[in-house]
């Protein structure tokens, strides 16, 4: 019976809506040129927020997170595809690019890659991807797993990188596996025994780790929940008890009021100055200054020291391309350190340029400067090519203080305006241990380590992006709803109901009966 | 004793049924909303059907407000009536007053509302009763169900109706009961402290039912609501009231009418409100109130006037509408005005309202209480899972209103019709409509406040609406047998021509130029765009297209507007169909209700418990359900069955 009736509701949708699709793709063109014109004309602007059901692909990390040297990455879904030319950057197509690109990557063969950033193109890891072409997969559709390096940072920047392509989502718990098996590539005894990897991200994992997180990241997100939940009981209040009821005036203007808020706390927590990222990524150090002013010798003397190593990636065989660091507790990633040799030349235009971007592209900056050059003419002298890159939250260290007499510190961070300085010699050591435990107490203090957030980087690496996801999905539905006028209250209560699934999916369902109750706690409806 | 009576009536039974005579497929027990309804759809699929009432005159009484619809409710009563059922029919009928609510909202918030006359109202549902082909009708009192105990059956089969016992002791058999029994199931009506058994007042309540469903094992609870009073309609100052009138253009609730009765004589309905002495009264005599006792459970968006004045001690005022009963009544109905206060309390307090300083009071208000069946003994049919062939709908399940209860009825009785027929049953799922959202809620959740439909409470409110209830359901009461040969050429007629107009459009394609000089303001963007786009354009009227597209003169242009809406909606319904389609792979996968939780691993007590007592039908269904993990879904995936492996719907989303 209800697969009978399941295939008469797909004809009857697929009638009503194949005539819809051509004419969609038209006004999809229209929409893109007019997308900023005046709302008098609905249709112009018809691309909403995808939900999560349309966006089909899924993505998760399907190893156990922890100390193994191998991760795999699985994306599934109509898009797997797409997945693999945005990321994935097989070596044979580095040679020939455009031609590779357009054809398929041969199907189940292991292809060494380099997983990319869709947007920046940045290399994320050196791995090796496969493609499983449907149903001959795991879950009968097209599947790319990703096999990579295990590091904490990799996983999350690879995930995060995920989340920046608008098809994909998450995997929900256990949605591989239901996949599988509504392929029906799974028998029963394949379930029970796949139950165990989706249990490594429980929904009880889920709570202990807000629990953990406790105080304010905990009670951040019960008032998001709170929030949307009066947000829609406003929007719904207003279309069930609209009209003959005791609604006040601008009720949708409250909501949109408190949307608002509501938006600017989340992109806040998502901005947050990347903290809660930071902090399982690792902190991005970008280390710059004139040639020879001993760049290479820190990154040595950091890269020495044993216990501050923790995943030196080794590359292709070049360079080391990512150095994590353990600096007060705190990982710090010198990103690019293979770039770095080639911006040595920092007083040149293009050196200078290079430079810039490794630092806006960094959370942390540090400057090196040789002491016995800036005080050469006896006077303190410092190129304007680089002062045009510190601010006052560079750090600065002055080395080869055993080639100088005197202590610099005050008069040349005064003169920059830094807050932050430290005089060592790389090469005697001298300084050296002051200056690692005053950097460290630097990124903690600025990184709040010290209070409440070292519960943070207990949390499970996976729930912390998925909460990013599922929060960046929120706030795409807020902004749609905030774009929405009073007159489509409908429409706009759309929105909110896909905004508040989202934020469910952190902080626990938004049930019908939530908002119910917040409706019949605010208004006094009935007769 | 009662569960004395029910045991011996049990074991009588093995005896009685060698006689055939009195005997009918279905018997409907109750004249509500829900019983009309159960009746006229039992009889609908062709089975011998037997509406038994304690009084004739009562069948189609409304009980309480005299009106049908509203936000939620006006689209299950164009669902009711997408299956051909009756309440539709006969509120166009009877209708006094005819209002869309929420219009300027858009398609997806309409509410079709209408006042009715009570006696009109009446005498049209008994006319479509007694001309029902295949109904009996008679005035009898139930006492109890003749069941069949399997002996040392679990609780989801414990036995099967072989009939009902009257009070008379007179068995009529039957293969399917529906009880239909609104609060008179162990009714009891409280005024101020008084309290007496009573199903509507000066009506005898239903008591030896209660106790034969609770010794088949049934978990009973009690609800409670209320009624306000009736007040004197020449004792009333309408001057100086707000008035609210009809609309000008009434929007028929059944699909075969192109307008109502009563059209063009309107009766206006008057906005008045309590004021802060009207609260002090309710204050000063709150303790006379068995209402404030708050020991049963009533409805949050149906509150007393006790509840409102407790609740929100701020407002110095609260709405009440003055609906009139009828054209030839001399009652006036305060909506907003319920309560239990004690009757000599109930006059001086209405005084204290504008228009109502020297008011009569005909009836006093006053609350009911009721026994009602945890609705997760149901199936998505209705029918218990405990007893087969019998079916509960309206309030007996926690629901409270005409519309849930119609919507109820229409379910329960056209599938206990089909059950005795043995035909396949009619499942009306969440994706359906509003009666299918309300079904699923009840037996998925089960019901711990009386329940009411509210558009919110439906996932896909782009696509079940009041305008399009006879595209969602008319094919499927079709396929079920119970819509009429007139129905169907109309409905079919109607859908060639949506898709015609549709067609006819979409095809009429102009350049923005050619759109400005025709008067419409469009965009000067190049971008040709089809009239169909065009409909979705902020102040493009009907009206406009039809003066202005040619071959627009052989179109309705009440379908016009339904395509309109189409147009409106298409995007969100794009969107939203990626959500029926993973709800579909959800409901696709069937779980045995009569599946041994306690024997899967791998579940936690608490949710082998949840799964005994809600058995759900579908993977869908326990997703849906209360404190249900993801890694508990995953589990029942092993024992999941799909009937038949259905292609991958194609999407387009």
């Amino acid at each position: 019976m209800i697969v009978h009736r399941l295939a008469r509701h797909f004809t009857a949708f697929r009638k009503s809506k194949r005539s819809f699709s051509i004419l969609s793709r038209h006004l999809d063109a229209a929409s893109t040129v007019f997308a900023s014109a005046a709302r008098l004309e609905r249709v112009e602007d018809p691309e909403l927020v995808l939900s999560d059901a349309q966006r089909r692909t899924i993505y998760a990390l399907s190893t156990p997170p922890g100390k193994a040297g191998v991760a795999v990455i699985r994306v599934s879904g109509p898009d797997a595809l797409r997945v693999w030319s945005c990321m994935v950057m097989a070596n044979s197509d580095a040679r020939s690019k455009d031609k590779a690109r357009e054809t398929d990557p041969e199907p189940w063969k292991m292809h060494r890659c380099k997983i990319i950033h869709p947007e920046s193109g940045e290399s994320l890891d050196d791995g090796l991807a496969v493609f499983f072409r449907g149903p001959k997969s795991f879950t009968t559709e097209d599947v790319v797993e990703m096999h990579i390096h295990s590091g904490r940072a990799i996983i999350a920047s690879i995930l995060s990188a995920l989340s920046r392509l608008s098809f994909c989502r998450p995997a929900e718990r256990g949605e591989f596996t239901r996949r599988a098996f509504e392929g029906g590539r799974l028998d029963l005894t394949q379930v029970e025994g796949l139950k165990d990897l989706i249990d490594a991200e429980t929904e009880s994992q889920r709570k202990a780790a807000l629990k953990a997180a406790g105080g304010t990241t905990r009670a951040r997100f019960e008032s998001m929940r709170d929030e949307i939940i009066k947000c829609l009981a406003l929007v719904e209040a207003l279309i069930d008890f609209g009209e003959g009821e005791e609604i006040e005036k601008g009720v949708y203007e409250l909501a949109r009021k408190r949307a608002l808020v509501l938006y600017h706390t989340i992109q806040h927590h998502l901005s947050d100055n990347r903290r809660g990222e930071i902090l399982r990524s690792g902190i991005r150090l970008a280390i710059f200054g004139p040639p020879n002013a001993g760049k290479s010798s820190l990154l040595n003397f950091l890269a020495q020291r044993e216990a501050a190593i923790v995943t030196p990636v080794p590359g292709t065989t070049r360079d080391i391309l990512e150095l994590s660091l353990d600096i007060g507790g705190l990982p710090v990633i010198v990103a690019d350190t293979a770039g770095l040799r080639h911006t040595d030349d920092v007083v040149e235009k293009i050196g200078v340029e290079r430079a810039r971007q490794t630092i806006d592209k960094s959370d942390v900056s540090l400057c090196v400067l040789s002491l016995p050059e800036l005080t050469l003419s006896g006077t303190i002298h410092i190129p304007p090519a680089i002062s045009s890159l510190i601010s006052e939250d560079t750090i600065l260290l002055l080395n080869k203080a055993d080639l100088v007499s005197a202590s610099h510190i005050n008069a040349i961070s005064k003169l920059l305006g830094v807050k932050h300085t430290w005089q060592v010699s790389l090469t005697s050591g001298e300084g050296t241990q002051a200056f690692l435990e005053g950097f460290g107490r630097a990124l903690q203090e600025r990184y709040d380590m010290l209070q409440e957030r070292v519960s943070e980087i207990e949390e499970p690496l996976i729930t912390h992006s998925r909460h990013r996801a599922h929060l960046e999905s929120a706030s795409k539905f807020l902004q749609a709803f905030l774009d929405t006028p009073a007159e489509d209250v409908v429409f706009g209560a759309e929105e909110l109901r896909y905004a508040a699934q989202a934020i469910g999916k952190i902080s626990g369902l938004i049930d019908v009966e939530d908002v119910l109750d917040a409706v019949f706690r605010d208004f006094c409806i009935g007769k | 004793m009662r569960h004395r009576i029910c045991n011996l009536s049990l074991r009588r039974t093995y005896t009685s049924l060698a006689s055939r005579k009195n005997f009918y497929d279905v018997c409907v027990i109750g004249g509500g909303h829900a019983g009309c309804e159960a009746a006229a759809g039992a009889a609908r699929t062709g089975a011998r059907t037997l509406l038994l009432t304690q009084r004739l005159d009562t069948i189609g009484e409304l009980s309480c407000n005299p009106s049908m619809g509203g936000v939620g409710k006006g689209t299950l009563v164009r669902e009711v009536d997408a299956l051909d059922g009756v309440c539709g029919k006969v509120t166009d009928k009877a209708g006094i007053q005819f209002h869309m609510l929420n219009r300027s909202k858009g398609a997806a918030a309409w509410g079709p509302r209408a006042q009715v006359d009570r006696k009109l109202y009446k005498e049209h549902m008994q006319e479509a009763l007694h001309s029902q082909h295949n109904l009996r009708i008679r005035a009898a009192s139930v006492f109890d169900l003749v069941l069949n105990h399997f002996a040392g059956s679990d609780a989801s089969n414990w036995g099967t109706v072989e009939g009902v016992r009257l009070d008379s002791g007179e068995v009529i058999n039957c293969s399917q009961v529906v009880i239909c029994t609104g609060t008179f199931l162990s009714g009891e009506i409280h005024i101020g402290l008084k309290t007496f058994p009573a199903g509507r007042m000066n009506e005898a309540p239903s008591v030896g039912l209660s106790g034969c469903l609770r010794s088949a094992g049934f978990q009973l609870g009690r609800l409670q609501t209320g009624t306000p009073a009736r007040l004197k309609l020449d004792s009333i100052n309408f001057n100086g009231l707000e008035e609210q009138k009809g609309d000008a253009f009434p929007s028929p609730f059944c699909s075969m009418h192109s307008s109502v009765d009563n059209a063009n004589r309107q009766i206006s309905c008057y906005k008045t409100n309590t004021t802060p002495e009207t609260h002090q009264i309710i204050r000063d005599n709150i303790h006379l109130s068995v209402h404030i006792q708050e020991t049963k459970k009533g409805p949050r968006y149906c509150p007393s006037l006790e509840a409102k004045v407790r609740r929100f001690p701020d407002k110095a005022s609260h709405i009440v509408w003055l609906e009139p009963e009828g054209y030839d009544s001399d009652l006036i109905y305060p909506n907003g005005l319920s309560c239990s206060m004690p009757e000599e309390v109930q006059e001086n307090m209405y005084r204290t309202i504008p228009g109502l300083e020297n008011v009569e009071v005909v009836r006093p208000a006053y609350g009911v209480e009721y026994d009602y069946v945890d609705p997760r003994e149901l199936k998505p049919t209705l029918e218990t899972k405990r007893i087969k062939g019998l079916f509960l709908a309206g309030q007996i399940n926690g629901t409270t209103g005409y519309e849930e209860a119609a919507a109820q009825g229409v379910v329960a009785g056209i599938n206990a019709g089909l059950a005795a027929l043995s035909r396949p049953a009619l499942i009306i799922s969440r994706v359906d409509g509003f009666t299918g959202v309300m079904i699923d809620d009840l037996i998925v959740k089960g019901a711990q406040e009386p329940y009411r439909m509210f558009t919110s409470r439906s996932e896909y409110r782009m696509s079940i609406r009041s305008d399009n209830a006879d595209l969602r359901l008319t094919e499927l009461g079709r396929k079920a047998g119970v819509v009429s040969d007139e129905r169907w050429s109309r409905f079919l007629s109607t859908r060639a021509e949506i898709e015609r107009l549709t067609e006819h459009l979409k095809g009429h394609v102009l350049t923005p130029h050619g759109w400005r000089e025709l008067g419409f303001d469009v965009n000067n963007d190049g971008l040709p765009r089809s009239a169909y786009t065009l409909l979705c354009h902020r102040g493009v009227t009907v009206d406009r297209i039809m003066s202005t597209i040619p071959g627009m003169a052989k179109f309705d242009p009440q379908l016009l507007a339904r395509v309109q809406t189409d147009s409106i909606y298409r995007f969100h319904l794009r969107r939203q169909q990626a959500d029926l389609v993973a709800f579909h792979e959800d409901e696709a996968l069937v779980l045995d209700p009569q599946l041994d939780y306690c024997a899967v691993d791998g579940l936690s007590s608490e949710v082998k418990e949840r799964l005994s007592i809600v058995r759900p039908t579908s993977i869908g269904a326990a997703k849906r359900m209360e404190g249900m993990k993801p890694t508990a879904i995953v589990t029942l995936l092993k024992y999941a069955k799909r009937p038949l492996k259905t292609s991958a719907p194609e999407m387009d989303i």
